[in-house]
């Protein structure tokens, strides 16, 4: 037989003609491209949306786990008698350490008496300055490893004694845990609706041009050949969706943000500006809409070539 | 080329449509298959372009074993026999031009050999002045020349036609037809199913006659012999 030109070479050799086909195609189908693209852009905001919680649950708990230091104070002899580098560096030496910083219990008192009132500081007035106990301040990796580091630090010696917010740790950890979670299954969850979603509009539009499939076949066209101007329609579509998600998740997501900027400036917590994430926001949308436009096609075609 | 040997064909649904047929059809010849509408013709034409596979026999087209082609072989196969149907068989969303150029892409054709090889053919059957037309804006005649000229763009060996003059009336029909004598005498093989009894008549050319899923007559220079 003569077999002439075959997959890739084809393909780069008609790159143009089917681009072209892809395109013409996408317009004369208006309605089944309006579809695909209405879907595909839906589904894209959905997993935006849960996209932008989990970037966000990451960035709070990283918050969090700033504000969820250990306070290491030590006794007065150490501090007097040179130990505090020694303390320091068996701080240093333990795994998951992420940050150490060394404060006087003077610089300690007087920050803490700047936080208060005219009224407040005269109860405070009559006490020295070195009141408070020179401290560490270390902050971990994984604040689920508090209660361990903590333990072990107070076993240094020199240390006087160690304080934690373990009980704020637990509940904030435990909840962020959760988010993150629950939004990793909705997104697996929403992938497989929207491909079957997609897919079976896909299919609808390649049922209505099953004819045309026909006559291709009729006239000696190879799959291949049949196969991807649909692909790179499928493409085309997938793109542009999530171009037009993006957008859409990007003008919630500002919208959103300076609702929230009207909430006092107290909460613990900030929410990330959309120029810190939009890449992690288009990259996996331009991923999903193009794949699961040309996945979606060359499953749903797959039938309609059998002739 | 045609050759089938001991051809029997039974559908899934048990009809069956075709009992030991034999036929050579010679290099250039011109064929009218002809018979009532179960008769069988429908299912010689599916065999000779393999739609369909045969239960027992040969068939052996310009020299291929046909029903030895694997999958994969199929469209190569099919590029070497142009193809007319009843109802036409057009992509409605290309021009008369682009319908044509289509079959000629396929093969990998370059643009320099399709833009001169397509005004060629549209000449051929006398659309020149509506190459730019879609389907939809041609006539019956006009889009089954259009097809014509799609089958022969790639000078196959072989033209089968299945009743490519069924939805036509029968001026239209006569137009056909001198293009098919045309090409036939261009060296091209032709065969055609037809119910049309004035043309096999004024035609006089070989005429196989399937009755009963089996060949009742053949004639070298015959005319419609069986009464419908």
């Amino acid at each position: 037989m003569m077999r002439k030109k075959v997959g890739t070479v084809m393909l780069i050799r008609n790159a143009r003609r089917f681009t072209y086909e892809a395109m013409g195609n996408i317009f004369k189908n208006g309605l089944m491209s309006l579809a695909s693209l209405f879907i595909i852009v839906a589904c894209l905001f959905v997993f935006g949306v849960f996209l932008v919680v989990t970037v966000n649950i990451n960035f709070f708990g990283d918050q969090v786990a700033d504000q969820c230091q250990i306070q290491v104070y030590i006794t007065q002899e150490a501090s007097d008698g040179g130990k505090i580098q020694s303390i320091s560096n068996s701080i240093r030496a333990m795994e998951g350490i992420s940050n150490i910083t060394f404060e006087r219990g003077e610089e300690t008192f007087a920050k803490f008496k700047a936080g208060l009132t005219e009224e407040e500081l005269v109860s405070y007035s009559g006490l020295p300055d070195d009141i408070i106990d020179d401290s560490f301040k270390v902050t971990l990796h994984d604040i689920s490893e508090t209660k361990e580091k903590a333990d072990a630090i107070s076993k240094i010696d020199g240390v006087l004694r160690v304080e934690n917010r373990q009980d704020m740790i637990n509940i904030v950890y435990s909840i962020t845990n959760a988010i993150r979670h629950i939004s990793v299954w909705i997104i697996i969850i929403f992938m497989f609706i929207s491909v079957f979603i997609i897919s079976n509009t896909i299919k609808l539009a390649v049922y209505a041009r099953r004819k045309e499939i026909n006559i291709m076949k009729y006239v000696g066209a190879t799959d291949a050949f049949i196969r991807w101007p649909f692909m790179i329609e499928g493409m085309i579509v997938g793109f542009a969706g999530a171009i037009i998600a993006f957008f859409i998740v990007q003008s919630c997501y500002v919208a959103g943000l300076s609702a929230l900027g009207s909430i006092p400036a107290g909460a613990i917590v900030a929410l990330r500006n959309f120029g810190d994430i939009w890449h992690v926001i288009l990259l996996p949308f331009i991923g999903v809409g193009v794949s699961i436009g040309a996945l979606g096609s060359a499953l749903s075609m797959r039938k309609y070539l059998q002739v | 080329m045609i050759l089938m040997e001991n051809v029997s064909k039974t559908y899934e649904n048990g009809v069956q449509a075709l009992h030991d047929v034999n036929m050579f059809i010679e290099k250039g010849e011109f064929v009218f298959l002809v018979g009532t509408s179960a008769a069988g013709k429908s299912t010689l034409v599916k065999l000779m372009m393999k739609e369909i596979e045969p239960t027992s026999g040969n068939i052996v087209i310009n020299g291929v074993d046909v029903c030895s082609l694997t999958r994969k072989e199929i469209p190569y196969f099919r590029r070497t026999i142009g193809v007319v149907f009843q109802d036409f068989r057009l992509l409605p969303n290309k021009t008369a031009y682009d319908n044509i150029a289509y079959a000629m892409e396929i093969v990998g054709a370059s643009r320099r050999e399709i833009r001169r090889q397509v005004p060629n053919v549209l000449s051929m059957v006398g659309l020149t002045h509506k190459a730019n037309m879609y389907p939809n804006e041609l006539s019956g005649g006009e889009q089954q020349r259009v097809s014509i000229a799609r089958a022969i763009v790639n000078n196959p060996a072989v033209l089968i036609a299945d009743e490519p003059t069924g939805n036509l009336d029968p001026a239209t029909a006569k137009d056909i037809m001198e293009i098919m004598e045309t090409i036939n005498r261009r060296g091209t093989t032709v065969v055609m199913s037809t119910h049309a009894k004035d043309i096999v008549n004024t035609m006089q050319k070989r005429v196989i006659h399937v009755e009963g899923g089996a060949i009742a007559h053949d004639e070298k220079k015959g005319g419609y012999s069986y009464a419908n």
